[in-house]
């Protein structure tokens, strides 16, 4: 069905993606999971030819190649894309949206059939094909965009973070709806940040860091793999876990790591903070992960020992933290004048975990100062 | 007091000339405003398109004469229609080939597109006078009036005569019939609704497997047939002077701004405004107020706001204010 070869698309001196080589197949649902920038909209853009990075490799489908192909050939070919965002035309009727997502030749003749297809995925789209698609709600914007992308008849649908800006209920309707479109046989590629949605309708999936595939895999392993759950699933206490395992090999990379790791003592890790990677210039998550695909198969799981612990200790232990960190942080305000920028506060190590340097990151604030009668700034 | 001649001073002087003149300027910036829409930038060779739409018609308006072929009372430049059409269809398709699809390709911003067909336009300008020189053209032929004052007079007995010239009875029904078919056109076709589609969402439109390029043409071809026939209405409700429709460019743009870039309802709304107050401020009120204010009230001066040589000066003051209170116009447009 798709394949996609050894793809690398650049933006100038940019790598957004290299080597990349997927591959889909009728009825199947696959996910690419990444982080913010890790080039996933752009793999679409470009399998779907409207990319404005250069590109090299293979995208063939049915064993024709389409990469390099004006948009209009590729929608013919049979791939359709619901672009990130809302994508509709927003001036238009539900009905004209529709009607011109058949606008290939390939959906000409099979308009009516594919018209009634969308209406019964989506009865609400029926009851308002004429409405002004812009005045509908997130939701339902989102059923006209993949509507139309399905009016095309596509074998290959993709979809560019369709959750985004859905409520969980709505977000859940969405990837129900996604199950049945798998059921008329066409393979659908999912981009998404959503892990655990996405990952529970999905047979496989790809873990994309910066421009590279790094990891394959089915998607029930995928959900269980600690280094996905670190990254995508909110699971803190295997999270640190892993960071440990990746501390305790004496690699370069994991010294960095072990130095970074942020504390978050009040909830558990959902998404990666930016300072950290701002500060590191790289993503944290990408290393953590990368360790810990390293050291899985040599170190059996982790018992879980923070979070099956007991809660009481660990709430104990936690408090009392806070309590020495307050009292420092009273203390040092005592001692010196009040700081506009302390880079780092160094918060007393538990005892109890002695590789993981815990360091509090305080927020920065940097006070500029305008030049009278200028444009021009200076630091405070 | 006297409502009835009043009323009729009013049609005679405002309405109907307002109207007329309103509906060149319609399809003028209907034309701009398609440009925009689609193509992303704004045409300033759009007053010169229309002036050599106009030109071509009359070349062969001129040789139909010759030849004996006419339509009386119509004017022959009706039948000369198509040919200029075609001609402007050829050029403009041409010149998007050679110059503006370059910059497409190259991705170019939207105000290098404004600058290149600004040399578009001094191009075609100089094409249109040396051509067909820079002087006043007549071509108007057939019946004058539909209805003449004097006959109107003598119909109704008034003392105020109503005179609806051909040209102008022409415009206003040649305009509705060819805005009602571009409606029908982007509203009920495939393509039509491909090219709203095209200018609504690019990427989506990409997406939806149309090809840009035959939106760029079709979209070319439509505005070449609303030029050359605005331009020729325009020269026989007028006169055809080259340099004439350069200036027209400026109402053209108060129009479709006014009313809101890339909406051709907006174009249309705003073509009309920009007539009426044109008319409204440099007409003489003096016979109207007369009619209809008592005697004691009646004006001495001639009632009239501004010179008629300050008409211009009221299609920039309208397009200031709009932009000052409104930037997306009337009709809710893009930005300009």
């Amino acid at each position: 069905m798709l394949e996609v070869r050894n793809l690398s698309v650049a933006y100038g001196q940019h790598r957004a993606l290299e080597n990349v080589s997927i591959k889909i197949d009728k009825g199947e649902i696959v996910v690419i999971l990444g982080a913010n920038g890790a080039g996933k909209s752009t793999l679409l853009r470009a399998i779907s030819g409207i990319c404005e990075g250069q590109h090299s490799g293979d995208v063939v489908v049915d064993g024709h190649p389409i990469l390099g192909l004006s948009s209009d050939r590729i929608v013919e070919g049979g791939v359709a894309l619901v672009p990130e965002g809302r994508g509709i035309f927003g001036d238009l009727t539900v009905r004209e949206n529709l009607v011109l997502g058949a606008y290939a030749n390939r959906a000409r003749d099979d308009e009516a059939a594919n018209l009634e297809r969308v209406m019964s995925l989506f009865p609400k789209l029926g009851e308002r094909q004429n409405q002004i698609a812009r005045t509908m709600s997130g939701g339902e914007q989102q059923m006209v965009a993949i509507g139309r992308a399905m009016m095309s008849n596509p074998q290959i649908l993709m979809l560019d973070e369709p959750s985004l800006g859905l409520s969980p209920l709505l977000c859940k309707e969405l990837f129900q709806s996604l199950t049945e479109v798998r059921k008329a046989g066409i393979g659908i590629l999912l981009v998404e940040q959503n892990a655990k949605q996405s990952l529970a309708i999905a047979d496989r999936g790809y873990l994309l860091e910066n421009a590279h595939i790094v990891h394959e895999d089915s998607a029930q392993k995928l959900a269980s793999d600690p280094a996905v759950q670190k990254a995508y699933l909110g699971a803190g206490g295997t999270a640190s876990g892993a960071a440990k395992k990746g501390s305790a090999e004496k690699s370069a990379e994991d010294a960095v790591i072990a130095d970074v790791v942020t504390r978050q003592p009040f909830r558990q890790r959902v998404v990666p903070r930016r300072n950290a990677d701002d500060l590191l210039g790289q993503s944290v998550d990408a290393l953590v992960a990368s360790a810990s695909v390293k050291s899985a198969p040599t170190l059996s799981r982790p018992k879980a020992s923070s979070t099956a612990g007991s809660h009481e200790a660990r709430l104990k232990t936690m408090i009392a933290e806070i309590e020495t960190a307050a009292a420092g942080a009273r203390q040092k305000r005592r001692l010196q004048p009040v700081r506009m920028q302390s880079p780092e506060v160094p918060v007393p190590k538990e005892p109890k975990k002695p590789v993981v340097v815990e360091v509090y990151r305080a927020p920065r604030v940097e006070v500029y100062r305008r030049r009278e009668g200028s444009n021009e700034f200076e630091r405070d | 007091m006297d409502f009835l001649n009043a009323l009729v001073a009013l049609t005679n002087f405002v309405i109907i000339p307002a109207t007329a003149y309103g509906s060149q300027l319609a399809l003028g910036a209907l034309g701009v405003t398609l440009i925009y829409g689609i193509l992303r930038f704004s045409n300033f060779a759009h007053g010169d398109t229309m002036a050599f739409g106009a030109m071509v018609t009359i070349l062969v308006t001129w040789a139909f004469q010759k030849m004996g072929v006419s339509i009386a009372p119509l004017p022959t430049a009706l039948l000369a229609l198509p040919f200029g059409i075609a001609a402007t269809a050829a050029l403009v398709i041409g010149t998007d080939r050679a110059v503006y699809r370059f910059y497409r390709e190259k991705k170019a911003a939207p105000v290098t597109l404004v600058i290149v067909s600004m040399g578009v336009m001094f191009v075609m300008n100089g094409l249109v006078r040396f051509i067909i020189g820079v002087d006043d053209q007549r071509f108007g032929d057939g019946a004058r009036f539909i209805i003449s004052a004097r006959d109107f007079k003598e119909m109704t007995g008034l003392r105020e005569g109503l005179a609806i010239k051909t040209s102008a009875g022409l415009t206003i029904i040649t305009a509705v019939i060819v805005v009602a078919a571009l409606f029908w056109f982007l509203n009920k076709t495939r393509t039509g609704k491909s090219m709203r589609a095209y200018s609504d969402n690019e990427d989506l439109a990409l997406l939806s497997g149309i090809n840009p390029e035959r939106v760029v043409m079709v979209t070319w071809l439509i505005v070449a047939a609303l030029a050359t026939i605005a331009g020729t209405l325009y020269g026989l409700d007028k006169s055809f002077k080259p340099f004439t429709y350069f200036q027209l460019l400026l109402p053209i743009f108060a129009s479709a701004i006014v009313g809101g870039l890339g909406n051709p309802l907006g174009a249309i709304a705003g073509g009309f405004l920009i007539a009426y107050s044109e008319v409204a401020v440099t007409y003489a009120w003096k016979k109207v107020l007369t009619y209809s204010l008592p005697e004691s009230f009646a004006p001495e001066g001639l009632a009239q706001l501004l010179s008629t040589d300050y008409k211009h000066a009221v299609s920039f003051v309208i397009l200031i204010i709009v932009l000052l209170f409104k930037p997306t116009g009337l009709f809710k447009g893009k930005s300009v």
